[in-house]
């Protein structure tokens, strides 16, 4: 039994190392480099400063952009993701061969890249790009619109194109909610006399409201951490109309390699992805 | 009947503008990908004369051979070793009482709330501390270790709803526990194996923040950095660009169509349980 047991924590070691090495012990070290001031090469001129790092989240314009941006961003994606998820699901919802083809197809860009996505989009939104040709064909714009570089339109269109690109998991996800509703509820209601407006939002709405509350947690989630689009479409531009935080981090850290202070942001993504992590370990608890 | 009749009508007419939206861009890079210069910004779907040659081109400018070696290079060894040690994990979890068990498995799950962005500036310290910035390791032990957790928790569930009699009968005929974890458990755990095959090779393949921090050198980067880079440079053509995203969609998109239920499937399974 001695020997299984040593034998058990073997197993365990190697992820753990890694796991320890390459996760726990920077986590730990992100939260001590805040604290700190140095210029990004040298790494032996690292001087503890304290809290004064943090004093210069406030005067920092562009990192309130940023944070506001990003939430504009997670909330409007997810809202998005879930309006045009939830509904593909319940239209695509039968095993007929034409809709398991419509699924399959939403579902591509999902596999994609998100850089090849921001790709594609930026030609797409050129002021010479697809976008406005259509639209300009079909009369209605008569001067380019620059999707890109209006500073209204900008965060939009790339939460345009993420929307374009995810909408097809959100979908899936609904999917496996739906065919999760038991058939005979909708049988014995129908007998009641329910009609379809009835089914939907007595039965399928309150049934989904588990996997809908999962599914928008998850998008949030993944919303914080948004970057590469971002990156590939705008820099943040015009004028940091499009700045989110993790390119704000970028910058700071790796353009004006100012690593204590990105290590400020580094610090506030990670307590707002936390706090998101927490009220989705809360509901997947209830839930089970 | 006539009003059910109508709203199927809006319903397919919904879907099918759905289907425009997601598929129109893909025809479009396609359609762009074979224009000839004169053409790039005049025509929308149809050019009057294809060019084919766009793809060797592309093929050359943006440098895919280096950039598919690297990819394939840095993807095959983080998810080999990724499955490995998640697998060796997850059966230490799943069959061995443990007193520290449940305390370190929980702390490998929490793994999943980390973003990548949150500690990039000590890793980026500690890699030069190392030696490795710049190099395959800097970025493929950061691949290994975010792809860990919900492996290992996906590798973990399954081998828990295992029959123990398999495992038993080896161990009495005298099978040591590395031997039973590589003959015995490795074959009945393949569902779990390409489950997690999948879902970590579609991260690390498309994975770019780490890459652009940590892969300086243009023979080392990977498809989504050499893309990114070539199209941001300003004089890129844009019939190139779409060979290019033309090339680095395909094996995907091949990938996926071979594998697709077992996609969708890990998709759900990795959602769910993480």
């Amino acid at each position: 039994m001695h020997r299984i047991r040593l034998s058990g924590y073997l197993f365990i070691l190697p992820a753990l190392l890694i796991f320890l090495v390459f996760l726990i012990y920077p986590l730990i070290h992100t939260i001590y480099l805040s604290l700190t001031q140095w210029a990004g090469f040298d790494l032996s001129k690292i001087t503890f400063v304290g809290f004064s790092n943090f004093k210069l989240l406030l005067p920092d314009w562009i990192f309130w952009k940023a944070l506001r941006n990003t939430m504009i961003f997670v909330f409007g994606t997810t809202f998005f993701l879930n309006i045009f998820g939830l509904a593909l699901a319940l239209f695509l919802n039968n095993e007929l061969r034409i809709t398991r083809l419509v699924r399959t197809l939403i579902f591509i860009p999902v596999l994609l890249s998100p850089v090849i996505v921001g790709v594609m989009w930026s030609r797409i939104f050129d002021p010479f790009g697809a976008l406005n040709q259509i639209l300009d064909k079909m009369g209605i714009i008569s001067t380019p619109v620059f999707w890109l570089g209006d500073k209204r339109i900008a965060l939009w269109s790339i939460v345009g194109a993420t929307v374009w690109q995810w909408v097809g998991y959100d979908m899936i996800l609904y999917l496996t909610g739906l065919q999760q509703i038991p058939e005979e509820l909708y049988e014995a209601a129908k007998i009641d006399g329910a009609n379809n407006w009835h089914l939907f939002r007595f039965i399928t709405l309150p049934l989904l409201r588990g996997i809908a509350t999962m599914v928008i947690l998850l998008n949030l989630i993944g919303g914080v951490r948004i970057f590469d689009v971002v990156f590939v479409m705008t820099r943040g531009g015009p004028n940091h109309n499009t700045e989110v935080l993790a390119t704000h981090l970028y910058e700071v850290a790796f353009w004006f390699n100012k690593m204590g202070y990105a290590s400020v942001i580094a610090v506030i993504i990670l307590v707002i992805s936390l706090l998101f992590a927490y009220f989705r370990n809360r509901l997947m608890r209830e839930r089970s | 009947m006539r009003k059910e009749s109508i709203a199927r009508g809006v319903v397919w007419i919904f879907i099918g503008i759905g289907l425009f939206i997601t598929l129109f861009p893909f025809a479009w890079v396609v359609s762009l990908s074979i224009r000839t210069e004169k053409e790039v910004f005049t025509a929308i779907l149809f050019p009057e004369t294809a060019r084919l040659r766009n793809y060797i081109d592309a093929w050359s400018k943006f440098g895919f051979t280096v950039l598919f070696k690297n990819s394939i290079i840095i993807t095959f060894t983080s998810v080999l070793v990724t499955v490995f040690i998640s697998a060796l994990a997850g059966y230490g979890f799943a069959k061995f009482r443990l007193r520290a068990s449940n305390f370190l498995f929980h702390l490998i799950l929490s793994g999943i709330m980390i973003p990548p962005i949150a500690i990039v500036i000590p890793l980026f310290v500690f890699m030069r501390r190392l030696g490795l910035f710049n190099s395959y390791p800097s970025i493929i032990f950061p691949y290994i270790v975010f792809g860990l957790p919900i492996a290992t928790l996906i590798f973990k569930t399954y081998i828990q709803n295992l029959d123990n009699d398999i495992l038993d009968a080896a161990r009495i005929d005298g099978c040591g526990e590395f031997r039973i974890f590589l003959r015995i458990l490795l074959p009945i755990i393949k569902p779990a194996i390409a489950t997690v095959t999948i879902f970590t090779f579609m991260a690390n393949w498309n994975e770019f923040l780490l890459a652009i921090i940590f892969l300086q050198d243009k023979s080392l980067y990977t498809l989504p950095l050499g893309m990114s880079v070539f199209v941001g440079q300003y004089s890129a053509p844009w019939q190139l660009i779409g060979a290019g995203v033309v090339i680095s969609i395909l094996p995907v998109l091949g990938l996926f169509f071979v594998l697709q239920n077992q996609f969708i499937r890990g998709l759900i399974e990795m959602t769910f349980n993480g």
